[in-house]
């Protein structure tokens, strides 16, 4: 939550960096899809502006950032104003819950799984997509302290990533990767493999 | 928001799943302004152009102000005061 304020200021910004990264962001979407399906009730935790959800079709999206959350709302997702650590949802309410480059802006990740284990019912998936800290893309971006958005990130580890997901009773089933390159070079969309190591981008896909 | 949503959100504060809802404004089946309260730590959560903040006590500023200000004389009986964020049923109606 303390995150918040770029978000707010620079939520045009912050939509512009998906229109001059497209190939990027069509190879990040292209690696959620794969696992997403078609769950009856999905959510997305720190759905932004619903450049995921809304192509994705996942109907629920929750943000802090009003500023993001209007231009989600426009896209047609049902939107909640909240925090990831606090859902307000009912237990079980969730057949998928995603969250996209959303964790290296949350406060208590920890609490964070615990709660998206919580409002998911028994059986469904949990997908977290975020920039590996030990990609090519992760070391770059440690680097950049001037970003307005990242220089208050914090990036994790693909084994940073299970070991979350373990302690809240997650079951790891999957990884994906996908951004070989640098983002900006990319002329076409980038591949999607099995495992991780070699891409920037890596979705975890994992079962409650 | 869509009425039907109050039927998977819960209190993020006390996680009490019996909430109210107040409309003031509705468009078709969206309601426009509107506040949510929780029947059991009386916590009241704000529906501002369509979007129900449902953030915990520590995270709430302004709007909170403002929407209690704009709202008052619209929500007959209900008091909503800022801090804590708790509501108030006068006895008449209650």
């Amino acid at each position: 939550m303390v995150h918040v304020a770029p978000f707010e200021a620079l939520s045009k910004r912050y939509d512009a960096w998906f229109e001059s990264h497209f190939y990027a962001y069509l190879s990040e979407l292209e690696a959620v899809r794969r696992c997403v399906g078609s769950p009856q009730l999905a959510l997305e935790v720190g759905v932004g502006t619903g450049r995921f959800a809304g192509p994705l079709g996942i109907s629920f999206g929750i943000d802090p950032s009003l500023k993001m959350l209007e231009v989600a709302h426009s896209r047609g997702i049902n939107v909640v104003r909240g925090v990831a650590e606090r859902l307000p949802f009912r237990d079980s309410a969730f057949d998928l819950v995603l969250m996209v480059t959303t964790i290296c802006f949350i406060d208590d990740v920890e609490a964070s799984f615990r709660e998206a284990r919580r409002v998911l019912r028994s059986g469904g998936r949990f997908l977290v997509g975020f920039i590996d800290s030990e990609s090519l893309l992760g070391k770059r971006l440690k680097a950049m302290k001037d970003n307005p958005f990242y220089a208050e990130a914090t990036l994790y580890s693909v084994k940073e990533v299970v070991d979350y997901l373990e302690r809240a009773g997650f079951s790891v089933h999957e990884f994906l990767q996908t951004i070989f390159g640098s983002p900006e070079d990319l002329s076409a969309p980038e591949p999607i493999k099995q495992g991780f190591g070699e891409g920037s981008f890596v979705v975890v896909c994992a079962e409650a | 928001m869509k009425q039907w949503l109050l039927d998977i959100l819960q209190c993020p504060i006390c996680r009490n799943d019996k909430l109210s809802l107040k409309t003031i404004e509705v468009n078709g089946d969206e309601i426009v302004w509107g506040v949510i309260l929780c029947d059991a730590c009386k916590r009241w959560f704000p529906i501002i152009n369509s979007i129900p903040h449902m953030l915990p006590d520590e995270f709430r500023k302004n709007e909170d102000k403002e929407f209690a200000e704009r709202v008052s004389k619209l929500l007959e009986g209900i008091t909503l005061e800022l801090r804590p964020p708790r509501y108030k049923i006068s006895d008449d109606i209650r």
